[in-house]
């Protein structure tokens, strides 16, 4: 069967090779293994984040919360572990039913309420990150069980990071599920036109919800990670990140509108994301300069999509209608 | 040229995609300070002359002449300038506002910086003063009802000095009384010098109000005449014009038995209404736009509440909570707006195909993805879409391609019960054929069903019954031997 051939799809790839040569020739020290790992542990996180909010995405809304989850989660594990000496296993269960609760609440508060999905997350992402702080009273948890290190600085074959295997599998898992099941069938469906959906008989309710709780609990798996790589549960950690998710989705040609882009673009606006953190920093610009170039890198990208989609100035220059 | 006539047009055509004679050579004037009524059913192009005359759409050809004067080019803002407003039945009004900034929205009185709030609220109090309403300018627009509504924006129409003022269907959501206020403000204006333009399919009104009337059909005037001069019936014949043609393909095979059944089904604006529908048989629901005949479907697929009634599906009472509890009850819908209740635009053909499905097509969650190629490609094949690749997204399909995949979806389901409400709606010739041979072949196959119908032609074509409503009531049955297109109108218009 032909595919058609999506501009939007494959913009992010184009992107990703041609940002790719430039730093290759312009930066020094820029492509080499050692450095394609060093990207690779540095948007584990970002992707397992962007996983979660593609599944949001796509179904018509938005998590702004994943960033202060993944601290809450972090916070909460650690003290299981640490305070409350429960077993690893049991800590990480907790971590991840947190995770799935705070995507539940945010699923069934915009399903109920019909409120702005934006405004509702905004809101647990205070919520949550006040949470994280009041566990703990503001101070970060230290003396972690020794053994949990593996996963967020362990290696396997000596080469590939823990991490990133992590973030491969759920990137393959998510994939499975967007295009060999229901679930991601309807989450497309719902995203694309929720009342066409509705009377197809598809229980858009219960796949809003769904969708959210897959963020959350996607979250609760990027904060268990990114405890375990600072080896500590830290109040403050993934401050910000839910927007350098968003930029990698978005980026990947996932559209905020809904219905629209493929998981697999995640994995491309994550690479593209990385390599220019990297890249940039390793060309020695200033983390201010690179927060100037990523929100640059956004902007542009919608602006072309939206452009391209209108296909012409026209609308703005009839004044609105 | 006529000397009392404020507009003329000569020959105008307008053409879309898929409807190449949306107006075909229209030449049709307005005298001053006269209400002209245009009448003619759905689809005969009534929307289209107004939106060309408020430069909503831009003419093919023709021109048009303002006061003697040919105006080129022109813009909606420049449609607005000269004089021409028209009141469309969904309102431009920003609901947080006042009623007087309403009235004078875009074009406030005031300096460069502020407002002068007063002068706004006492020009508004006077332009009220002068059609005798008693409305306070400084209420929030979203405080009045819709009679109220409509009249800030004749008050809106007249602060910008309209000459000719165009009402489309101003009555469809107000009551008696109500109606009766806007006649008498209509009659005040028309003293004023303004000429009206009064688009209704409500007979008793155009008879109350109208000095001329004009008809339309197929794109074209086909009578224009003195309201004295003609009668109820004799505006049907102008407008229908024809005999139902032979484009309706016959069905000859028994019905068999009842399969669904309405019994006092009400809710929203719907009361009482009771039918059945037999295996093979096509129940036509005919009436007015806003009669209720899409509520009452609605509520029988459970996408909207019903407050009351009982709905049997073989004999057996039925309470469906949902559409999805509808679609495993075996019932189907294909909404009367296509693009936003019925097909998914920018997902592939077959994705929408198997939408109701997904579950019967899938093995613990996984979608088995074999069989439902082998599916989409048998409905395709058998309904005759026309696309390059199921792949295709639906918006780039033409109406009537898009309304044969959101067929194939419900065939796919395998409902037994089916609904069309307006099934041939902006699809052409060719493909409502189609559609027609496709609806037979469900009957032959024992489904039953219900079809919403505003084309007076397909509603006598196709169904073996018609249930007709009015204003939310079923007013009555018309068996195959009753049919007629004066019957259906006449109790489309009974009032209550």
């Amino acid at each position: 069967m032909t595919k058609q051939l999506n501009i939007r799809d494959q913009a992010v790839w184009i992107m990703l090779v041609v940002i790719t040569l430039i730093f290759s020739f312009a930066v020094e020290n820029f492509a080499t293994f050692g450095n394609f790992i060093t990207i690779l542990r540095q948007v584990a996180i970002i992707g397992i984040l962007a996983m979660g909010m593609s599944f949001v995405l796509i179904a018509g809304g938005i998590d702004l919360s994943v960033g202060s989850t993944l601290a809450l989660v972090g916070m909460v594990t650690a003290l299981a572990m640490t305070t409350y000496q429960l077993p690893i296993e049991v800590a990480f269960i907790l971590g991840l039913m947190i995770g799935i609760a705070i995507g539940a609440v945010n699923g069934i508060m915009v399903t109920i309420t019909n409120m702005s999905p934006l405004i509702m997350t905004l809101g647990m992402s205070y919520v949550a990150r006040g949470l994280a702080y009041m566990t703990n009273n503001g101070y970060p948890v230290y003396e972690l069980p020794p053994s949990i290190k593996v996963i967020g600085q362990g290696y396997i074959f000596d080469t590939i990071p823990v991490p990133v295997v992590i973030t491969a599998v759920i990137i393959i898992l998510g994939t499975f599920v967007f295009n060999k099941t229901h679930l991601g069938r309807q989450i497309y469906a719902l995203g694309g036109n929720s009342e066409a959906a509705r009377l197809s008989g598809i229980a858009i309710n219960q796949v809003r919800i769904l969708a959210y709780m897959i963020s959350g609990g996607l979250a609760a798996v990027a904060g268990i990670v990114m405890m375990s790589r600072v080896n500590s549960g830290q109040p403050l950690a993934g401050n910000g990140l839910e927007m350098d998710a968003l930029i990698a989705c978005v980026v990947g040609g996932i559209s905020v509108q809904g219905g629209q882009g493929k998981a697999v673009g995640v994995i491309g606006g994550m690479f593209v994301m990385g390599v220019l953190a990297n890249g940039m920093a390793i060309a020695g610009l200033s983390d201010y300069q690179q927060m100037v170039v990523k929100g640059g890198v956004l902007i542009l990208v919608v602006a072309v999509d939206s452009y391209s989609r209108t296909g012409s100035l026209m609308g703005w220059l009839r004044q609105g209608k | 040229m006529d000397k009392d006539s404020v507009l003329e047009l000569k020959n105008i055509t307008k053409s879309f995609p898929g409807v190449p004679r949306a107006l075909d050579g229209v030449s049709v004037s307005f005298a001053r300070g006269k209400v002209h009524a245009l009448m003619g059913e759905n689809g005969a192009g009534k929307s289209t002359l107004i939106k060309t005359l408020s430069a909503a759409h831009m003419p093919n050809s023709g021109e048009i002449y303002l006061n003697g004067k040919l105006i080129e080019n022109m813009t909606p803002h420049m449609a607005l300038k000269l004089g021409i407003g028209v009141i469309y039945q969904e309102f431009n009004l920003v609901p947080a506002l006042s009623v007087a900034e309403n009235v004078f929205l875009g074009d406030m009185p005031g300096n460069m910086v502020t407002i002068d709030r007063a002068e706004v609220e006492r020009k508004t109090a006077e332009i009220f003063k002068e059609i005798e309403v008693d409305i306070d300018p400084r209420a929030l627009v979203q405080d009045l009802t819709i009679a109220y509504k409509q009249l800030v924006e004749i008050a809106k129409a007249l602060s910008r000095k309209v000459q000719i003022l165009i009402l489309d269907e101003p009555t469809a959501a107000l009551t008696a009384s109500e109606a009766e206020s806007l006649f008498r403000i209509i009659d005040r204006l028309k003293v004023r010098g303004v000429t009206i333009i009064y688009v209704s399919h409500r007979f008793s009104e155009i008879f109350r109000i109208a000095d001329s009337i004009t008809v339309m059909r197929d794109g074209r005037v086909v009578q224009v005449t003195d309201a004295k001069d003609i009668d109820r019936n004799g505006l049907i014949r102008a407008m229908v014009g024809r005999d139902v043609s032979d484009a309706y393909p016959r069905r000859d095979f028994p019905v068999g038995d009842v399969v669904l059944e309405l019994k006092g089904v009400g809710g929203g604006i719907v009361e009482n209404v009771n039918f059945a529908v037999r295996k093979g048989e096509i129940v036509g629901l005919g009436g007015l736009v806003g009669a209720g005949r899409t509520e009452v479907m609605r509520m029988v697929f459970a996408a909207d509440k019903r407050d009351t009634g009982h709905i049997l599906l073989d004999g057996d009472e039925i309470a469906p909570t949902s559409p999805k509890h509808a679609v495993a009850l075996g019932i189907g819908m294909l909404p009367e707006d296509r693009k936003h209740q019925g097909l998914f635009l920018e997902l592939p053909i077959k994705w929408n195909i198997t939408m109701a499905i997904l579950r019967k097509l899938s093995v613990a969650t996984v979608l088995n993805k074999a069989k439902e190629n082998t599916l989409v490609s048998d409905l395709i094949k058998r309904m005759g879409v026309k696309t390059p690749t199921p792949m295709q997204l639906p918006r780039n399909l033409s109406g009537g391609n898009q309304q044969k995949v959101g067929v194939c979806k419900w065939l796919a389901a395998g409902s037994r019960v089916m609904i069309f409400d307006e099934p041939t709606r902006g699809v052409d010739v060719g493909a409502r054929r189609e559609i027609y041979t496709q609806m037979n072949d469900l009957c032959r196959q024992g489904i039953a069903i219900v079809m919403i119908s505003s084309d007076m032609e397909e509603l006598l074509g196709m169904s073996d019954r018609i249930v007709v409503m009015s204003e939310g009531e079923q007013t009555r049955i018309l068996e195959k031997d009753e049919f007629s297109q004066e019957a259906v109108l006449f109790h489309a218009s009974t009032a209550k």
